[in-house]
């Protein structure tokens, strides 16, 4: 279903003749053209619901009016229409309807915290009557809690609905009901018991009143005018789903979505939206730390400076070349990775830099990795107007929450197909075909499919499967690709099968469209990709090649090939999947350096810990996955800490290597150097980004590998350990969240129910996965033979419980079950 | 046959007057057995039941069914009176999924009950109208959903429906002609809205009752989002008779426009409040008189409601001559809604009535838009304050601008149904809400000291409520 | 973590008898959600009400998440949340109710009581829930005997005076096998009789009926005008004597 042109109408509106898309109720049009008609239930992610009457107008057909009025939000346009929007029936109407929405509404717009923003105070003003005839009792219902991050006020809610369907519809979680009947009803919220709420945030928005508002705002901090707004990117995945970050006397106030059509069409995720509170949070380090010997000391950035300086050069001029390794983890800006680019090559004189989270595994990349990377991307809307959408090893909704949501929206209300090669299942499997592959086998799967498409070379059930399901994809099929791939041993085959498979399915299709797009671990691991191969990027430069991964450069630390690591914001110990050799690397090196906003248990581990701004206090641009350049912009607060290029300068300053470039000098070199990056200034980036094109230079050319890998099986009584990517882990910013302590995060090993059953577990027992203990609990999304763990957790690193790559683990219950939690 | 004379159709006959020797009697048929020997009415005098379905099963096509029924001009008798031939002529023909046939047995607007006896009476007569109406529409599958507290008619009709099946006049392979029809009676659970159609298809959908957005039209995508054909139980149960005596035998009674023959409900203050199925046209006051034994000794009528609680109140001694039919009730000033015929007396008093509908209709809105949700309430608290002492003359006028606010803008006609009435009181009947307001001491306070419109008595009750 | 309505509920174990329903008519729907509220108003009559428990039980067999099932259970008025006595008194109190003079039933059952709309009497037998109108206009007050628990039955007891209320409420509680049987509230000469047979109008907790009167002194035949009195002798002889000392009167 690719994308169709859009078709419009033109009908006459109060007289004076409109054109109009064919395919939206006339309220949207006619509110694009600046007639003002009120309305509160309908919503453009909802169906037409046609609950609050407001938004009625006069239609008639050829001149025959309808008897009638009929309410835009729901009327789709056509040839001889005409509609009145001004007339006196239309406008009692809308007092009357109004009058009915106030009588129990308690009026109280100086206390609430949506009043600047109400939907009912701007249309009471403008079309109400300014009188109340009710003397009546009120409707009153004390105020509820809805889930850990929202309130509901009943008094003001209008029954509007748009919240309910947004959990019905949209979200599918049916967190909020509509219940009891007529005069009496009321929102009722069931959140069930443990599952954290991904997309809550979003009723906050389409309330039209002050009924939901969020418990870390209301009362808090300040009133919408008082916000100063900036046009940023969320900076949790990799989707670049645009926010206004919220200041106010310095601080971040809050966080709302920016609508951005392409991208999110205003919709934002939980763990984006409150994770504001970590920014401003005491835990951000605003000094730098010197662990030595045990001890730590709080320095003056400046001072920690000329130290750290000191000792790196003391190493360097032991060892002047490739002695440094330099390693940084997917969320920093483009122009940060810029200029810790030059950092590594200038200053440090190192090829064993990586930047972003390792994309290709501990083999490294290559240009035949990087190529397949780059090739048959496409943008998030062609995505989700693809007919047939492929996930492999990836939940969406978990590692591109906003994009899994639409996607999902997508499938459930227009019929796409959503097809998951998945190890475990997921929220979507109600709707989406799914097919198993065991853990461990994805290489396997994907070859296998491939063979089977092609008509050549050995498959598996699985294989046979999922070919027959992509045989008939429709007018096109997007392909996406995540953390299950980037976490397989051997990620750099499984990239190049992805294309492979992509080749099969288009011929399989008699040449439809098919696109793969990599769901990347981290909001820029496509603008870190960018700066780390920048001579393959841009033009050719006389710099020294990266490694070619975070591996490598592990690797070469724990051979003893390096005196000095630096680590930037990125927790290696928490989430590398190689602990050991982590572990290996950091015992290994003289000096280690960690730069980054929190303390976490690497930087713990490191010698010096220099602060950084956190996203929201720097401006730089990034890379989403669909290769959409956007500026994530400075909020209006306070800072104290520095961007890493400040940093980096600093350094290089100390060390007398001079002055690298400020931010703008780092977009200018990607702005000439990379013939598709945009072409607009810093200064006035566009606000919604802008799309482009990847294209680097690379000699790649090869066939089909058609081999498969053995199948790997745990062994007897044992169970596969599959470290899972969730949206809510141990991030920094999230583990210095207050409102998330308060939230149960899914730090749990699940089981499926039939595995504890046979292993005598009950939910809720503590159980040993190698030397780390967890809460068992039961759920059937996991399937019989494998063990669920969140792959980025403190205090129980899924990296620790076993060897990087496949595990098999034999469960048991912990000796002090019970006692333990 | 002279207008006034009770008829029977339906099986349904509360007594008969001049008994109708062509037409046989089917009350207490509940059996299979039962109704196959026993006749109804049939031209050639051969007797049985589900003759009808297997002559349309071996000799009609859907086409020839739905032209029957258009020919005989049988009219929904759930309330809208819309052409039931017409109506199953809008499902799509080359549809290629399931169809449903919903019937209607939510009966539960206050006066009536008619539908009930049919279920309890002849369900069979039911189930062989569903057969027809399916294969007329294609479909394969009939819900009728039957009000929960009918336990009766749920359990008679459970009965039947297994009669059926276990004889094959129901399941995989009808009369043994190949065709697949299935029927499931489907319980309601208390909702007077599920009676809407739309709120009825959610309802079987196991969802709160609430109306769906209409287009696309059930007939398009109705039940399940299939196409669905929504009758009521008197519609459907009116087939056979129309397939085995012909549309003529139909059009040949009642009036042009409203040919046939309607079982009509008499409740309220007369003597012998019943149920009787009559020929359309037949004057209201025949109706009242004849077969209900007119008013209590003593009394006069002050206003008649013809067709349920939703229809406005004909006012006076001059309903007695309205015919009852959907035009004559019409220009009557009312409507015929589901021929539920509340006969009021002199000894009533309207705000009462109107207040006991107003909290019958807050009570039963299903509360999904806002004129019908606050509107009702709001209709129902001015009632209860007027009852209760505190009426001012400025109330009437505010009845009527809620009324205008809910009227054609609510979502569905419960709206509608809910400020009908009201209007009809307040416009015919104001001397009755005067004479409550002039007792009432806020009337008497604010005419004393000549105060506006403001209630110091009404910002106190709110104030008061506000603070707990 | 601030207090929330989220409840751990426990799903109840549903009886054999429920799930065999539900298998039982799996076969009439294309998905398992429409059989909801079907299952629930089956369920009620195990238990005499949906608790919460029956409620998560009910949602994860017909694969309808919990929050549905709820609201579902609170827009149906005859789906209750709360325990109730063995019988439930539905008295029915729209206009033609009232008229016939409902109020008095339900001030009466609250005097006797002490309990109103709602409450268990203390005896554990009923519960008076007041209701919409009940489609029973033409004999009011209308008003329905549920008796909850295994042999589910409903019964129908309309054209109510006080003192057959009282007698009906007094014969439940102790125990009486017949209770629930039709009785006799008046009779009077049918008005516009339709031949000059002997008609009258006869009106019963069931029903109102137009009946002719045939013979008189013990051997007077009553019959009806549809033909359903035919097994009246049989099983309600106490109706029979009734009408029959009525008809001496008359
Ligand atoms: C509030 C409301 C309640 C209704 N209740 C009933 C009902 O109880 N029984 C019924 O048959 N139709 C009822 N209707 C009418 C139905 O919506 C619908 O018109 C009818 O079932 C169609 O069948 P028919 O064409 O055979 O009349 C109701 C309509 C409204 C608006
Ligand atoms: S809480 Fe807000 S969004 Fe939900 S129904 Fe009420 S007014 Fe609408
Ligand atoms: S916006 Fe159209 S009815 Fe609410």
């Amino acid at each position: 279903m690719a994308i169709r042109a859009i078709e419009y109408v033109t009908i006459e509106v109060d007289g004076k003749p409109v054109s109009l898309r064919k395919d939206k109720p006339i309220l949207w049009g006619l509110r694009d053209k600046g007639y003002d008609i009120p309305y509160f239930c309908a919503h453009k992610w909802l169906d037409p619901l046609g609950a609050c009457r407001m938004c009625m107008v006069k239609v008639s057909w050829n001149g025959r009016p309808m008897p009638k009025l009929q309410i835009s939000c729901a009327m789709l346009p056509g040839e001889g229409m005409s509609v009145e929007t001004n007339i006196e029936e239309v406008l009692t109407a809308r007092r009357e309807q109004l009058e009915f929405h106030l009588i129990n509404h308690p009026l109280e717009c100086p206390v609430c915290d949506k009043g600047g923003e109400c939907m009912l105070q701007d249309q009471t003003y403008e079309h109400g009557c300014g009188e109340g005839r009710y003397t009546e009792n009120k409707k009153v219902r004390p105020d509820r809690q809805m889930n850990a991050y929202i309130q509901i006020n009943y008094k003001r809610c209008i029954h509007c609905k748009r919240c309910v369907g947004f959990t019905d519809e949209i979200d599918n979680s049916h967190l909020l009901k509509m219940v009891s009947r007529g005069a009496e009803s009321w929102i009722e919220s069931y959140p069930t018991s443990d599952d954290l709420p991904y997309f809550s945030g979003n009723v906050i928005d389409i309330c039209p009143v002050g009924a939901l508002t969020a418990t870390n705002y209301r009362f808090t901090m300040g009133r919408p005018w008082e916000q100063e707004l900036t046009a940023s990117v969320a900076s949790l995945d990799s989707t670049g789903v645009n926010i206004w970050l919220n200041g106010r006397l310095g601080h971040v106030a809050r966080i709302i979505p920016r609508e951005n059509e392409g991208v999110d069409t205003g919709m934002l995720d939980d763990a984006t939206r409150f994770s504001w509170e970590a920014i401003d949070d005491p835990a951000r380090l605003r000094k730098a730390l010197i662990h030595d010997e045990g001890e730590t000391r709080r320095v003056k950035l400046a001072m920690a400076e000329a130290l750290c300086a000191e000792q790196l050069g003391a190493v360097l001029s032991e060892h002047p070349a490739d002695s440094v390794g330099l390693v940084a983890g997917g969320n920093r800006s483009t122009e940060e990775y810029m200029s810790l680019r030059h950092f590594a090559t200038r200053v440090l004189d190192s090829r064993w830099y990586s930047f972003g989270e390792d994309l290709a595994g501990p083999e490294g990349m290559s240009d035949v990795v990087l190529e397949a990377l780059l090739a048959g991307n496409t943008s998030i809307e062609h995505i989700l107007s693809a007919s047939t959408i492929l996930t492999i090893g990836s939940d969406l909704w978990e590692e591109a929450p906003v994009l899994g949501l639409r996607a999902n929206v997508e499938v459930r209300k227009r019929h796409r197909r959503l097809v998951n090669l998945r190890s475990h299942g997921s929220s979507a499997d109600d709707f989406a075909e799914y097919i198993d592959y065991g853990y461990g086998n994805l290489l396997r799967t994907v070859r296998a499919t491939v063979n089977a498409l092609n008509g050549n070379g050995e498959t598996t059930p699985e294989g046979e499967r999922l070919a027959e399901s992509l045989r008939s994809v429709g007018d096109d099929c997007a392909i996406l690709y995540g953390s299950e791939v980037w976490k397989d041993a051997a990620a750099r085959e499984l990239i190049v099968a992805i294309q492979d498979l992509r080749e099969a399915v288009r011929r399989a299709n008699d040449g439809c469209s098919v696109y793969t797009n990599p769901v990347y671990p981290a909001a820029n691991s496509a603008g870190a990709l960018l700066a780390n191969w920048f001579t393959k990027f841009g033009r050719p430069a006389s710099a020294k090649e990266s490694c070619g991964g975070v591996g490598r450069v592990l690797q070469a630390a724990a051979d003893g090939q390096l005196q000095a690591l630096v680590i930037c914001d990125y927790d290696l110990l928490s989430s590398y999947p190689d602990r050991a050799l982590v572990e290996k690397a950091l015992a290994k090196v003289k000096l280690a350096i960690y730069l980054g906003s929190f303390e976490n248990p690497t930087s713990q581990r490191c010698r010096f810990h220099m602060p950084l701004g956190t996203w929201a206090h720097i401006d730089g641009s990034v890379v989403s996955l669909e290769w959409r350049v956007q500026k994530r912009r400075r909020g209006q607060i306070d800072s104290v800490a520095p961007s890493l290029t400040e940093l980096v300068n600093g350094l290089s300053g100390e060390l007398g290597r001079g002055f690298l470039g400020t931010t703008e000098d780092m977009y200018g070199q990607l702005r000439h150097n990379i013939e598709f990056w945009p072409r607009d200034e810093f200064a006035d980036f566009p606000y919604k980004g802008v799309l482009v094109t990847p294209r680097a230079r690379l000699s790649a050319s090869r066939s089909p590998v058609k081999d498969l890998p053995a199948e790997r099986r745990a062994g007897a009584g044992e169970l596969v350990l599959i470290p899972k990517s969730f949206l809510y882990n141990d991030r920094d910013l999230l583990a210095n969240s207050p409102v998330f302590a308060r939230v149960a995060m899914p730090f749990h090993a699940f089981m499926n129910p039939a595995d504890m059953q046979a292993q005598g577990i009950s939910d809720g027992d503590s159980v040993a996965l190698g030397s780390v203990q967890l809460t068992a609990r039961g759920r059937d999304w996991v399937r019989s033979g494998s063990v669920v763990v969140n792959d980025f957790c403190h205090s129980a690193p899924a990296n620790g419980m076993g060897a990087a790559g496949f595990t098999g683990l034999s469960i048991r219950k912990a000796s002090l079950a019970g006692s333990q939690s | 046959m002279a207008k006034g004379n009770p008829i029977l159709m339906n099986g349904i006959r509360h007594e008969c007057i001049t008994p109708v020797s062509a037409l046989d009697n089917e009350i207490g048929i509940r059996s299979l057995a039962d109704y196959e020997i026993k006749a109804r009415y049939v031209p050639d005098g051969k007797p049985g039941g589900y003759r009808a379905i297997q002559h349309v099963l071996n000799n009609m096509s859907p086409e020839q069914v739905i032209d029957e029924v258009k020919a005989s001009g049988l009219r929904g008798k759930g309330g809208a009176g819309f052409p039931t031939g017409l109506k199953w002529s809008f499902v799509p023909k080359d549809h290629p999924g399931p169809k449903y046939l919903a019937i209607n047995g939510d009966e539960g607007e206050p006066g009536t009950f008619k539908d009930r006896y049919i279920m309890e009476d002849c369900p069979h007569r039911l189930i062989e109208g569903a057969m027809i109406a399916m294969h007329a529409i294609g479909a394969e599958q009939t819900y009728c959903y039957i009000r929960g507290e009918f336990y009766d008619s749920l359990r008679l009709m459970d009965e039947a429906v297994k009669e059926c099946y276990a004889k094959g006049y129901l399941g995989d392979n009808v009369f043994g002609t190949g065709r697949r029809m299935h029927f499931q009676v489907h319980t309601g659970a208390g909702a007077y809205i599920c009676g809407e159609e739309t709120s009825m298809l959610s309802s079987i959908e196991g969802s709160r009752g609430h109306p769906k957005m209409k287009p696309p039209f059930p007939a398009i995508e109705g039940v399940f989002r299939k196409p669905t054909i929504i009758n009521n139980v008197e519609s459907i149960a009116c087939a056979p008779a129309i397939i085995d005596a012909g549309a003529g035998w139909f059009t040949a009674r009642g009036t042009e426009k409203s040919p046939g023959v309607k079982i009509v409900s008499v409740s309220g203050c007369v003597r012998n409040p019943g149920w009787w199925e009559i020929e359309y046209g037949t004057p209201i006051g025949v109706i009242v008189n004849e077969l209900a034994g007119g008013l209590l000794p003593g009394r006069k009528l002050k206003g008649l409601i013809p067709g349920g609680s939703s229809c406005p109140v004909i006012k006076g001694e001059a309903a007695f001559d309205v015919p009852f039919d959907y035009e004559g009730c019409v220009a009557g000033g009312s409507m015929l809604g589901s021929a539920a015929m509340i006969v009021l007396d002199d000894s009533i008093d309207m705000v009462g009535v109107m207040r006991n509908f107003s909290k019958f209709y807050a009570h039963e809105s299903c509360g999904k838009c806002t004129p019908c949700r606050e509107g009702t309430r709001w209709m129902l608290q001015i009632h209860q304050r007027i009852l209760d002492g505190g009426g001012t003359m400025e109330d009437l006028d505010l009845l009527i601008d809620i009324i205008n606010g809910i009227e054609a803008k609510s979502f569905c006609p419960l709206g509608d149904a809910a400020a009908w009435p009201v209007r009809s009181a307040v416009e015919r009947f104001p001397e009755d809400y005067i004479a409550w307001i002039e007792k009432s001491s806020r009337f008497n306070a604010l005419r004393t000291n000549g105060n506006g419109s403001a209630s110091p008595a009404g910002s106190e009750e709110t104030a008061g409520v506000e603070a707990n | 973590m601030p207090e929330l309505h989220a409840k751990n509920i426990e799903p109840a174990e549903l009886p054999a008898k429920l799930t065999d329903f539900v298998k039982g008519i799996a076969s009439q729907y294309p998905n398992t959600k429409a059989m909801l509220i079907p299952t629930l108003i089956e369920a009620q009559k195990y238990y005499g009400h949906v608790s919460d428990g029956v409620a998560m039980a009910i949602g994860r067999l017909l694969k309808v998440p919990y929050g549905e099932v709820e609201a579902v259970i609170d827009f149906y008025t005859m789906i209750l949340q709360k325990p109730t006595g063995e019988y439930i008194v539905g008295l029915c109190d729209t206009w033609n109710c009232e008229w016939g003079g409902a109020a008095a039933l339900k001030e009466h059952f609250i005097a006797k009581y002490g309990k109103g709309v709602g409450e268990i009497t203390d005896d554990g037998k009923f519960t008076l829930l007041m209701v919409e109108c009940l489609c029973d206009c033409h004999n009011p007050p209308s008003l329905q005997f549920l008796q909850r628990g295994e042999h589910f039955t409903p019964t129908w007891s309309n054209n109510l005076t006080v003192e057959l209320f009282d007698a009906i409420l007094d014969d439940l509680a102790a125990g009486r096998a017949d209770a629930l049987r039709e009785r006799f509230v008046r009779m009077e000469r049918k008005q516009n009789a339709p031949d000059d047979r002997n008609w009258v109008w006869l009106v019963t907790t069931r029903n109102q009926y137009p009946c002719v009167l045939e013979g008189s002194g013990d051997a007077m035949k009553v019959i009806d005008g549809f033909g359903k009195f035919g097994d009246l002798k049989n099983d309600n002889p106490a109706l029979h004597a009734e009408i029959a000392a009525a008809a001496k009167e008359l």
